[in-house]
Order: C-alpha cells, then structure tokens, then sequence
C-alpha cells in the first residue's frame, strides 16, 4: 500500500511532466481506438448497404461494376438488361421474388432510379431494417416520387413539392413536361438510397415515351392518358433477386450466366461487397499501421522522460535506500509509475473518445453517410488497452533497470 | 561484480522473462478459446455423395470423349446438369465437422452471420458450381468477422438435410449452431 501511495505522491510532485506525458500517451490511445471505431462503422455501413438480396441480376460486366452502378449509384450501366429476360427469370421455380431498377435520369445531381412498390417491401439494409417514411407515403399515383433524407435535406424538400427530373446524369434537357410531386421523404439509413430519387418503373417509361428519336419532341399526351397506358418497360437496368432456399443460390446464378437469349450476370452481393471491400479497405490497414506507430513513439517518449528524471531523483533514491527499501523496491517504484501513467492515460482516451464521438457522430452521419455506433468496446478495441499497459511495461524496463543500478552503486554519497 | 549481485540481476531478468512469457500466454490463450467440438464427427466432401451416385458419376466421366469445357451452347434454360445427385440422410442431427470455404449470404454489422460452405471457391466459369449435394447452409453460433474469404475453414455444427424447395425434389444440407474455425 505504502508502495502504491509513494509513486502516487512522487507523480504528484512533478505533475507538469507527469500530465504531458499521460496527455502525450492518451492522445494516441485516443487516435487508435477513434480509427478503429471510424473503421468498424464505414466497414459495418459499407457491408450493410445491402443485406436479404440473394443475388442481383444485370448486363454482363463485372461483378463489382454492377454492384456499384446497382447499389451504390456509382458509374453507369454497359447496358440494360431487356424487360423480357427479366419476365421469364422472374418466372424460374426457385425465385422467390425478383425487382426491377432502372436508372439513367438525375434530379440536381441525385440519381433517379425507377422501380416498383416492391422495391420498398424487399430493399433491406443493416441486417434487415427496412425502408421506412419520415413524412408522406406510398402512393399509387404515377408521377410521384420519393426522396431519400439527403435529397430531402440538401435541396430543402418537403412533401407536395413539385420537381422536375433530368435526362441523364448531368444535362440542360429537363423532362419539363413531366413534373413529379414529392409524396414521401425516407428516413436516413446510411446507405446511398439517401441520395436517390425513387419513382416508379412505368414513370421512367413515360417521360421517355417522347424522346424516342433521341431529343425531345413536343407530345399531347395528358397524365390521364399516361395513367391509363399500359407501358410495359423495354429494359431495365439491374434486378433484385430473393431465393426461395438459399441453397439454390448458385445453380440460378448458373442460369442466369449462361442465359442465351441474352449476355446478363448474376452476383452475389456478399461476395462483391467483401471483394470491393478489399480493395477500398486498403486504407485501414495503412491507418491502424500508423496509429500502432504514434502510440510506440508515445510509449518511448514516457521512457524517455522517466530516463531524464532520473538524474535528479538520485537523491530521492538514497533516501529510500537508506530507510531499507531494497533497491528492487526502487526499481520497481518506476515500474509502477509507468503503469499508472498508463491505466490513467487509457481512461481519459477512452473518456474523450466518446465525448468526441457523441459530438462527431452526427457529423460524420451527415457528411459521410458513416454511421458510427456509440456503443461499448468491442473485444477487439478493449484489447488494446492491455496491450498498451503490458508495452509500456515493456519499454519501462529502461529506466528501471538504470535506476536498479543508480540505487546499488550510489548508495547515500550522491555525486552531483 | 559480486557473485551475489550477478544472480540478482539473474534473477531479475528472469522474472521479466517470466512476467513476459506468462503475458503473452494469456492474450494466446484468450485467443483461441474456441475450440472445436472434439466428440463432432469429422465428414470429407464425398462423404455427403451417395455411394451408388459416385459410381454413376464415375462411369458418366469415363463415358465422356473429351470435357465441353466452356461450351457456351449448353442447354438454356434451368436444365440440371445430366448427373444426378441425391442426398446422404445418414447424418441427420449429428455433430459433423466438415472443412471448405465460405461464401458469405448474410451479415450482421461486419461479422457473416449466414454463409454457405462449399468444397471449392473461384473454380474455373465453365464447369457447373457445386451440386446441391456439394452445399451446406450453414448458420454459426456467432457471428464472426473474415476479411479474407480465400481463406478454408472448418465448420463443426449439426448438420440436417433440408427439404426446402420440394418443387424439383431438390434438397440441400443445413448446419446450425456452428463453430467456425481457421483451417490451419
């Protein structure tokens, strides 16, 4: 007991060093554990764009160019893939159930993606949430649209506002005649359905159903008439595909590959989230890398400072050896001071992490679509705080070990 | 330096070495707390054919002249391959320990929480994927985190034939409450 009060009251006494160090110490406990809860969050938002989709269905490419074009809204389609294959695949016995995306059109920079009432029954993100509506709600009529919770905030939408959809991704060609209303705003979800613009499949079909020359010709068609029209779509541009057993999985992909009538791909999606995910998540490695660096660097620059102290706690030292304290009591006192620096540190890391994560989440939501859970440590992150003591330990062998030999050889004649 | 001072110091480095060894004994030993059921019984790939349909199969391939491989005028549409495959019942309810790879299906946060485990990955475009009797759903006990899907495994959980599509009389295996471990 005596021996913990002893290196409490001697940190106390040179408490100005002491606090840098810890400080020095905490920060880069701190920044280790901040990039892996940044990490774990974008891996976790990356993985969970999509969850309970079997496979999509598109024109052959490559897996992880129709995932980005068909989930992410990144790049664009080689090709569509034409409405009939879609119909006879939607037929096959082990397909649960199938929907239909188009894309192709942009409302002020956010795409427009065509689909059906089912795309909001089947769409699942995060281990299955569902889609759901802030404000508004599904409705049947054919020129409504409904905005994801960035389109909603960015442009400042609220439900029953009329807008006016773009022909393709960046253009000064607006579809003019056709305005869409507003008729229900999502909630965020962190996936890039924030960032679209969702109508239906027969829509996209109608604002296109004068712009078969390639421009725009002048059409008398009314909403009632475009209502009442059939309008199958010619092709569409990927489709979600739910399995009945997901053990037929692979046999389905199989035909679908090797579909005759037509050069179209099916992935799945796991698959091509995990393989995109090892290239994107080269950067992580590099950030845990560095972050394992700055808190080496911390742990030798406490060495160092014990080091330094040293010197001038040789009389200190003396004293203690003079009232009996064996010199390995002594040498073990820096040991300790280490120690404590160390657990002291860790607990104002692990204060200030969630003091900065509950002032950064929102932000970080906002701006990146990364959602960071405020939650307790994962095993993983827990860890690294012994991990951390037991280095310091480690590195605190230094110091010891010369105040192990100042304390048997000085004895009380201090020489400075 | 006195005899006495040189044990010491000995001593003192040992008990370093000590205090190091047992450190790193037992972050090794919390890693690797999960280990496999050793009552499980241990399955190879084959063993999920029945015996008279690896016969017919091998026949089928000695009738073969030559390997259509990537032949693109294969029969369209949903055609099962010509071989046929059944499934083995014989070890319904029980502990099997089966190595393979993972595909993963279905995620919770970052960890896979449903996959299907198949005796080859990436295998060459032309030859059909795994018959049904070559898959095992397979739903572990906990979730767990694999950045390197190359990677093979062994999974140890109870294993079942699932009829679940029996429009086409078609089965598959399933394994619940799996252990998954690294291969090595």
């Amino acid at each position: 007991m005596i021996f913990i009060r002893h290196a409490i009251k001697s940190l106390m006494n040179r408490w100005l060093t002491v606090s840098l160090t810890i400080a020095v110490i905490a920060l880069s406990i701190l920044l280790i554990l901040m990039v892996e809860k940044v990490r774990h969050g974008a891996k976790t938002s990356f993985i969970n764009t999509i969850s309970n989709t079997d496979l999509i269905i598109g024109a052959r490419s490559g897996s992880i160019q129709l995932l980005l074009y068909s989930v992410f809204r990144m790049g664009d389609a080689i090709n569509n893939m034409s409405w009939k294959s879609y119909l006879e695949l939607k037929e096959h016995p082990d397909v649960a159930w199938t929907v239909p995306i188009s894309l192709g059109d942009s409302h002020k920079g956010f795409r427009v993606m065509g689909t059906t009432h089912d795309y909001f029954d089947r769409y699942k993100y995060r281990s299955g949430q569902s889609l759901s509506f802030r404000e508004g709600e599904l409705t049947t009529k054919l020129f409504d649209a409904y905005i994801g919770a960035d389109v909603a905030k960015k442009l400042n939408y609220k439900v029953g506002q009329e807008i006016i959809i773009s022909h393709g991704l960046a253009s000064f060609t607006d579809h003019t005649d056709r305005p869409f209303k507003v008729a229900g705003i999502l909630n965020k979800t962190g996936t890039p359905v924030d960032r679209t613009v969702i109508v239906s499949l027969k829509a996209i079909e109608a604002i296109h159903i004068n712009w078969q020359t390639g421009i725009q010709v002048k059409s008398n068609l009314t909403t009632a008439d475009l209502e009442a029209m059939e309008l199958p779509p010619k092709a569409i541009t990927a489709a979600l595909v739910g399995m009945k057993s997901r053990l037929k999985i692979f046999s389905f992909q199989r035909s679908v590959n090797n579909y005759k009538q037509e050069a179209l791909m099916a992935i799945l999606p796991g698959v091509a989230l995990q393989q995109l995910w090892s290239i994107v998540g080269l950067g992580e490695k590099a950030l845990i890398g560095v972050s394992i660096l700055v808190i080496i660097i911390a742990l030798f620059s406490m060495s160092a400072m014990m080091l330094a102290s040293l010197s001038e706690r040789r009389r200190e030292m003396a004293i203690l050896r003079s009232l009996g304290a064996p010199a390995l009591f002594i040498s073990s006192l820096f040991a300790l001071e280490a120690l404590l620096m160390t657990i002291i540190a860790a607990l104002f890391a692990i204060a200030l992490l969630y003091v900065l994560l509950f002032i950064a989440q929102p932000l970080i939501d906002a701006a990146y679509g990364i959602y960071i859970p405020i939650s307790v440590l994962s095993s993983n992150e827990l860890l690294i705080i012994p991990l951390v003591i037991f280095a310091a330990l480690f590195v605190s062998i230094i110091p010891c070990y010369r105040a192990y030999r100042f304390s048997i050889s000085d004895g009380l004649s201090i020489k400075t | 330096m006195s005899k006495k001072e040189i044990s010491r110091r000995l001593a003192i480095l040992g008990g370093l070495g000590l205090g190091a060894a047992a450190g790193v004994g037992a972050f090794s030993f919390l890693a690797d707390k999960k280990t496999a059921d050793p009552s499980a019984l241990s399955l190879k790939w084959e063993d999920l054919v029945p015996m008279e349909e690896r016969e017919i199969i091998q026949q089928t391939l000695n009738d073969l002249s030559a390997m259509s491989h990537g032949d693109s005028l294969g029969a369209f549409p949903f055609e099962a391959p010509e071989i046929p495959y059944s499934m083995v019942e014989d070890y319904n309810d029980e502990r099997i320990k089966l190595p393979g790879y993972v595909v993963p299906v279905g995620f919770r946060g970052e960890a896979i929480s449903e996959f299907l485990l198949v005796p080859f990955i990436g295998a060459c475009i032309h030859v059909p994927p795994p018959p049904p009797n070559q898959l095992v759903l397979v739903q572990p006990i906990t979730p767990f985190i694999m950045d390197d899907t190359w990677e093979p495994i062994y999974a140890t959980g109870t294993f079942k034939t699932s009829s679940v599509s029996t429009e086409l009389a078609d089965v598959g295996y399933i394994m619940w409450g799996a252990d998954v471990v690294p291969l090595v």
